[in-house]
């Protein structure tokens, strides 16, 4: 099976319209599993309207929580805390602020009367779904939770095994924006990677860093321009750039009305879109299978 | 005449605005960047951008600010000495990302594992380990006309951003000042955009009037009330003949609709050749002014 993930560097140039208009041309002579990996703004569900068939708690968040009644106030545990999660409370006791204790331990261990313990909580959940372009598998990180990285690695795990049971020849993974965290748990085994991005400066900026990254883990990129043809001049620089370093040019998305319309409608946009823009997408989907199995 | 901001009386403390959206590309760097701009020439405050972004930092490609400080960013990985361990397997134990092991009477180190606590240096009985600096990041601040600006840069390799938002924000944000503070945000719900809202006076949303823009805006606000409740207002980029769901939103969640920017393919090749959308059309200036002056009447409203 294919592992083929979606990346950006900069939010909003378009992954999941691409992995979704990717995903419904796929589905037609292949068998596919999809992957949604962006856990804390999942949207690859909204246009694909599954039916989900299992939920599974996402045991992720540790945190530290005081016992006041044994808490001497000796100020140890905000001594050693490195995020600042500690404060001392106005009673005469200190209080761990759970948005940003990382469940490290370290005050638990240093804690003189044994008051504090690590307690797990549910931070999120994550679905194996079916819908009519294959199954797909999505989370839901709690707002404000922590271990996105753990919940990505969890919901591609079980692609893998999903897709394995199923015989699937391609996992098509939609990927978190930036270069942290989520982003480099999605990148680990994937077998090649397409980096969405749009001729503006912000775009190129974020697509060289997010490149790098890519290189850091040595998975091979190729390119998809977005709003195409908004900023010739800079279009010129990013298509000289992957020129330049070897990125293959998969494919390139019009600045255009009729797809920004078509991106309101909940369904992949090869679903809405006129006939004449779907060669766009099938070619797309041509280099980009061409790309990942020359490597 | 140029329009001014006439000081609210009284007020003699910080004001620090957290600019997020949830959903990547609805336009926050652009709200940030020319609302800063613009509070900076007319403000009698000493004015801040502060790009908390510190995986894709943006801000400055539109500022073309001029650097004069610059500071590296470390954290404490620790060190075995291998001459005094004992592999007893305290710090193995104590260890809660499971970043150390023992094998073949040694303890291993995974660094990608490691969240930089320093609960293994604590624990060992033997003293055997020590820590040494990693280079995470590196914070940069100068100015761009009036304008003071920040930001940090996540080194690539590094996965974790929020150790570099919170020295960032350290170093940036005094304890007492008078300043006004805007913070442009990661896109997403989790821990940078968590590190990012802490100890902010006010948070402003900017979506768009997509499905996802929608979806990801009310991940953000549920973000604010469960951990925060900061008031907070909405600026809807890309405007036009969709937003009455993000308006029944807002009205559901009492959230004011402070600002529409329309969908306009000139505003888009603005953004895109990193111009300011204040300096391409100046008639945006009185709207970025009216902008601030809402969220200035509700932070000192909240104050009072």
């Amino acid at each position: 099976m294919k592992e083929i993930l979606i990346i950006s560097g900069k939010g909003g140039t378009g992954k999941t319209t691409v992995t979704a208009a990717l995903g419904d041309i796929a589905a037609k002579n292949k068998h596919i599993v999809l992957a949604d990996a962006d856990v804390d703004a999942a949207n690859l569900e909204l246009l694909l309207d599954p039916k989900i068939e299992q939920t599974y708690p996402f045991i992720g968040g540790k945190i530290a929580v005081i016992d006041r009644t044994s808490c001497i106030a000796c100020g140890r545990c905000e001594e050693v805390c490195r995020f600042d999660a500690v404060s001392h409370s106005t009673e005469d006791t200190y209080t761990i602020d759970s948005a940003f204790c990382e469940g490290c331990g370290a005050c638990v261990h240093q804690c003189p009367v044994e008051a504090i313990q690590i307690q797990s909580h549910q931070s999120g959940e994550w679905y194996r779904s079916s819908s009519s372009y294959g199954p797909l598998l999505h989370a839901n990180l709690f707002p404000g939770e922590e271990n996105s990285g753990k919940l990505v690695t969890q919901v591609k795990e079980d692609a893998r095994t999903y897709g394995k049971e199923a015989r699937a020849e391609i996992l098509l993974i939609d990927g978190p924006p930036g270069i942290g965290c989520p982003v480099t748990a999605a990148l680990s085994g994937v077998d090649s990677t397409v980096i969405v991005s749009e001729p503006t400066l912000t775009g190129f900026h974020d697509m060289k860093r997010v490149k790098a990254v890519a290189d850091f883990f040595k998975i091979p990129t190729q390119l998809v321009i977005n709003k195409s043809d908004l900023n010739p001049q800079i279009q010129k620089e990013m298509l000289g750039f992957a020129d330049e370093i070897g990125m293959r040019l998969a494919g390139m998305i019009p600045y255009d009305e009729k797809i920004m319309a078509a991106q309101l409608q909940n369904r992949p946009i090869t679903r809405s879109l006129p006939e004449e823009y779907l060669p766009l997408f099938t070619q797309m989907w041509i280099e980009i299978s061409a790309g990942s199995n020359h490597n | 005449m140029r329009p001014t901001l006439t000081p609210i009386p009284g007020w003699h403390k910080s004001m620090v605005i957290t600019i997020a959206s949830g959903k990547g590309g609805t336009g926050k760097t652009t709200v940030a960047v020319n609302l800063a701009h613009t509070i900076a020439q007319d403000n009698q405050h000493s004015t801040w951008l502060v790009d908390c972004d510190v995986e894709a930092p943006n801000a400055a490609l539109f500022l073309q600010p001029t650097f004069v400080e610059e500071v590296p960013v470390e954290r404490l990985l620790p060190v075995i000495d291998n001459e005094k361990c004992t592999a007893c397997g305290v710090c193995v134990h104590a260890c809660q990302f499971n970043a150390l092991a023992i094998a073949g009477g040694k303890v291993l180190f995974f660094k990608e594992l490691c969240h930089a606590c320093g609960s293994c240096t604590l624990v060992c009985p033997e003293d055997a380990i020590l820590e040494e600096p990693e280079l995470v990041g590196m914070l940069q601040k100068g100015y761009s006309g009036p304008l003071q600006f920040a930001q940090g840069t996540l080194e690539i390799g590094f996965s974790s951003p929020t150790p570099v938002i919170r020295s960032l924000k350290k170093w940036i944000l005094p304890e007492q000042s008078n300043d006004i503070f805007l913070l442009d945000a990661s896109p997403g719900t989790s821990c940078p955009v968590v590190e990012t809202m802490r100890g902010s006076d006010y948070a402003l949303f900017v979506t768009e009037p997509t499905p996802f823009g929608l979806h990801d805006l009310k991940l953000v606000a549920e973000l604010n009330e469960k951990e925060f409740q900061l008031p907070a207002g909405i600026v809807i980029n890309k405007s036009g003949d969709n937003d009455a769901e993000i308006e029944q939103f807002a009205q559901e969640k009492d959230l004011p609709i402070l600002m529409r920017i329309p969908l306009s393919r000139q505003f888009a090749e603005a953004y895109s050749s990193g111009k300011l959308l204040v300096e391409e059309v100046p008639a945006l200036r009185s709207a970025f002014l009216d902008l601030y002056r809402s969220i200035h009447r509700d932070v000192t409203k909240e104050n009072r």
